[in-house]
């Protein structure tokens, strides 16, 4: 009842919030007109904003229409050994038919104790299979491994440090029942919520990526980045880009990390891809400030190479789907040159412009964000405070970020591991 | 006893996230308000300022 009763105070307080947010930036439309960067970015991205909450809002989870295709859950690991075991259980707990499901490990060079434990359980299960890499390779090649070491008609991908509901992968597979349809994304939620800050900060960004980015993505089919914590893929969509994939290599470099967005892109191009969020899927984020950065570093050297590769064909798809791809690009390059206008620039060296009023904007921002998680969860849960936090948090750090990885995008190191081919990450959500 | 505290604290948390926005209310209200008034046309406009004489002195 209360939490019933949260969820409308919140709902109240959020359209007051958007109400506000409207009526004053309809006061100084005109001044916000004559500053023709302000008033490009910023009706720009409102209307990206707003559009991904109301794109997302008709968005319904696929329906089960008894679709049962053979499947082989495929989880690469490297270095896991502490989490490799109940992440394979949560896999032989699975809600599916044991005759079409195909469970695969492997083992790509791993120098603990992670093979050792994969072995463990399959000796508790023959239907766990293990594949041995023998040296490590990367987690393309791992992935590689293991569609070839099958020929189920769908492949579903599992981060080893993500751990699936058991009616997950039965929900996952649905919308396969459309022929055109080549890869199905799932949902993740952060399994070590109360680890840290850090990862309490994270809870409101996955809600924000999954269910309202990827949500509003799906409504044309058009999901630019399925997670690696979860997915899966219809072999005959992948198999004939799988050498290529494999073995990409961007400006020279071989393309290491950034698997899932990639191998997203190589399905796009000729097939339609959805999001399931009933597909639920929980998983381990970084708990700590280097870790969390360098991931994020990562993730945005990734989507610097993909973008300029979906750039070159989302033209193709619906254009509401094609137009939002291309201005989320166009957003997140031009957002640190505003930031910095507003902030600095203008106060200090023009002497005018109100960086406070733009701080305000971000907080109202985040309020919202925040407040549209209360609205959507069934109970209510303070941790959506910690979005708030998260926004200043990606205000100071984040967003210089995106230079210095398109600078550096060549780069093929992990950053938090030795520099050989297979750092590759357990967590690659490419938000 | 605790719990039902740190349940109702945790439901605190929607009203005081105004309390930021609350607290930079003064800094932008006055700004808001002379906008109106601009918007209203009843904003007086400062007097132009007095020509410069150029007509010679009546000596």
């Amino acid at each position: 009842m209360a939490d019933r009763a949260m969820r409308v105070v919140a709902a109240v307080y959020l359209a007051a919030l958007l109400a506000l947010a409207v009526a004053y930036h309809g006061l100084w439309f005109d001044e916000v007109a004559g500053d023709t960067l302000f008033a490009v970015y910023g009706a720009v991205v409102v209307s990206y904003i707003v559009s991904r909450f109301l794109l997302s809002l008709p968005y319904r989870p696929p329906r089960d229409v008894g679709h049962e295709p053979r499947v082989a859950v495929v989880m690469p690991a490297f270095n896991e050994q502490r989490v490799i075991a109940r992440s394979l259980r949560s896999l032989l707990a699975l809600d599916y038919p044991v005759d079409k499901l195909e469970l695969v490990a492997v083992d790509d060079g791993s120098t603990d104790a992670t093979l050792a434990r994969m072995r463990e359980v399959a000796d508790e299960s023959p239907r766990v299979r293990v594949i041995e890499l023998g040296r490590n390779q990367g987690k393309r090649a791992a992935m590689a491994a293991g569609i070839r070491a099958t020929d189920a008609e769908i492949v579903a991908f599992v981060d080893s440090d993500s751990s699936l509901e058991p009616d997950a992968l039965r929900k996952l597979v649905q919308p396969f029942a459309e022929a055109d349809v080549g890869a199905v994304c799932g949902h993740a939620d952060v399994a070590n919520v109360d680890d840290s800050w850090l990862t309490r900060m994270q809870v409101v960004r996955y809600f924000v990526a999954f269910q309202v980015v990827k949500a509003a993505e799906s409504l044309f089919a058009c999901v630019t980045c399925c997670s690696g914590c979860f997915s899966a893929y219809r072999r005959e969509a992948i198999v004939p880009r799988l050498d290529w994939w494999e073995h990409q290599r961007f400006l020279g470099a071989p393309a290491t990390f950034g698997d899932d967005r990639s191998l997203t892109n190589v399905v796009l191009r000729g097939w339609r891809v959805r999001y399931a969020s009933n597909a639920v899927s929980h998983t381990v984020v970084p708990d700590t400030l280097r870790q969390f950065l360098r991931q994020q570093l990562r993730w945005k050297r990734s989507w610097t190479r993909e973008s300029l590769i979906l750039a070159r064909f989302v033209w193709r798809k619906h254009p509401v789907a094609a137009l939002s791809a291309y201005v989320a690009i166009a957003i997140a390059l031009i957002a640190p040159v505003v930031a910095v206008r507003a902030l600095l620039w203008l106060p200090l060296v023009e002497g005018r412009g109100a960086p406070l009023i733009y701080v305000v904007g971000i907080y109202m921002l985040a309020v919202a964000y925040g407040l549209y998680y209360v609205v959507r969860r069934r109970t209510y849960d303070p941790r959506w405070v910690y979005g708030i936090a998260f926004c200043f948090f990606y205000l100071g750090f984040m967003l210089w970020q995106t230079y210095w990885a398109i600078l550096t995008a060549r780069s093929s190191s992990w950053g938090t591991r030795p520099s050989t081919a297979g750092r590759q990450p357990a967590l690659e959500t490419g938000a | 006893m605790r719990r039902r505290l740190r349940r109702a604290a945790a439901f605190l948390l929607v009203p005081l996230s105004a309390l930021p926005l609350a607290a930079v209310a003064p800094a932008v209200a006055p700004s808001v308000e002379r906008r109106l008034d601009e918007l209203r046309g009843t904003v007086e406009q400062a007097a132009p300022p007095a020509p410069t004489r150029t007509e010679p002195t009546n000596r």
